[in-house]
């Protein structure tokens, strides 16, 4: 009897609990990822040619993540952002974490965000707006500081063993200005037994006295070529 | 020294009557499922197989296998979520106050798998913390029926949502009887 009684009271629990389960049709606990797009991607996003921290800034892009459960999110990190040309990137622009970077002084570049190769923004034409012209370059000593436009000249004196720092003030072709171009510049001189140049800083070290032709190239594209006649005292 | 001459010792005697045994049990999941703020209820059956070792009336150490068919839509957005595959690690606490009845307390730990239906995602793992109690009925040498209650703490596997991971907590209660057989 004892047997009986405790061997159907397991088989009873048995086809109770097989009777139990949730089946529902609710929306999950946790949302799915609808879809993923690039802010504004049907307008095209421009980016300067040159960045300058404070001054010239980089053009962001963010992408807009839509979920089941009809919210919506931002999101710019762990993105690959892609030219639609197949490599990783264009030739011409950088995107990191939803920042252009351009590396030309023109180009255009249509740039799509992937998350895991599963989610695809439709793509973002991205114009890089070009630097056109050189304002005016900068010849700084220690004591004093002259702007030249260029093509022109300067009579300059400085000390023995003194240089001389040269900067570049330049104009976008939405003629915004950019002061102090420090990206993608080269600095020569026409005559190393007068004045040599740092290339890339325009720090000039003056050997004698003599004149000296000073070119700033910047993306070998935009140049400017100022005179120095230089004294040593 | 002693130290090796005693543990030996000790570890005969948790096991002085100990067995083998396989066995089979079936349980009645109620899962909670805690995503930040929100929570969501779920009952699936699930079905244990079991083997294992030791004196139920002192220690004795346990492996199952379960399989759970969940038809919720916890992760799953179209469709259901599906099956889970489970293997757990138990150790018991057993008495004999006579009566052929034989209560135990047991803790383990478990991992396992689900079937999910997501765009990033087509299983998620998971690993648990399990605590429970319950009693064996002891109908002969060859047979026991057990009767209990098992509590289990689950974390789910990071999901990502491109902007945020998420986190996925579940508590389990899982009242289930069940049939061993020692050897």
């Amino acid at each position: 009897m004892k047997f009986s009684t405790l061997t159907l009271l397991p088989i009873s629990l048995s086809l109770f609990f097989l009777g139990c389960g949730t089946e529902s049709n609710e929306p999950p606990l946790v949302p799915e990822i609808l879809k993923i797009e690039i802010n504004d991607y049907n307008t095209t996003a421009n980016a300067y040619a040159l960045y300058v921290e404070n001054e010239i800034p980089k053009t962001e892009m963010h992408i807009n993540v839509f979920y089941s459960d009809d919210t919506e999110a931002t999101a710019t990190e762990d993105l690959d952002w892609v030219s639609l040309d197949g490599s990783d990137i264009s030739q011409d622009i950088l995107v990191t974490n939803g920042e252009i970077t351009a590396f030309r002084n023109h180009g255009d570049a249509n740039v799509t965000a992937t998350f895991r190769e599963k989610f695809k923004t439709p793509a973002r034409h991205v114009h890089i707006i070009p630097l056109t012209k050189i304002l005016s370059v900068t010849a700084q000593t220690d004591a004093n500081t002259s702007e030249l436009t260029p093509s022109t000249e300067l009579n300059i004196s400085v000390p023995t063993g003194e240089s001389i720092k040269m900067l570049a003030d330049g104009q976008f072709e939405d003629e915004k200005n950019i002061t102090t171009i420090n990206q993608s510049i080269i600095w020569t001189s026409s005559n190393y037994d007068v004045a040599t140049i740092n290339s890339i800083t325009g720090q000039m070290n003056v050997i004698k006295t003599g004149a000296v032709d000073i070119n700033v190239s910047v993306y070998n594209e935009v140049n400017a070529t100022v005179t120095l006649n230089i004294t040593i005292k | 020294m002693r130290v090796f001459i005693f543990l030996p010792l000790f570890y005969i005697s948790l096991f002085a009557e100990a067995a083998s045994y396989i066995g089979l049990s079936l349980e009645s999941s109620t899962e909670l499922f805690v995503l930040k703020d929100e929570s969501r209820n779920a009952t699936t059956p699930q079905y244990k197989i079991k083997a294992g070792y030791g004196d139920i009336g002192a220690f004795s150490v346990e492996a199952s296998f379960s399989y759970m068919n969940y038809a919720t839509d916890i992760f799953t957005f179209n469709g259901h979520d599906g099956r889970a595959l489970m293997l757990d690690i138990t150790l018991f606490k057993g008495w004999d106050p006579g009566y052929d009845l034989y209560p135990y307390v047991d803790a383990g730990i478990g991992m396992g798998d689900m079937k999910v239906n997501r765009e990033l995602e087509n299983s998620l793992t998971f690993s648990s913390f399990n605590f429970g109690t319950g009693v064996r009925y002891v109908i002969n040498h060859t047979y026991d029926f057990d009767i209990g209650m098992n509590y289990k703490l689950r974390t789910w596997q990071t999901i990502a949502l491109i902007k945020d991971n998420v986190h996925v907590t579940s508590h389990l209660l899982n009242p289930y009887v069940g049939i061993n057989y020692h050897f």
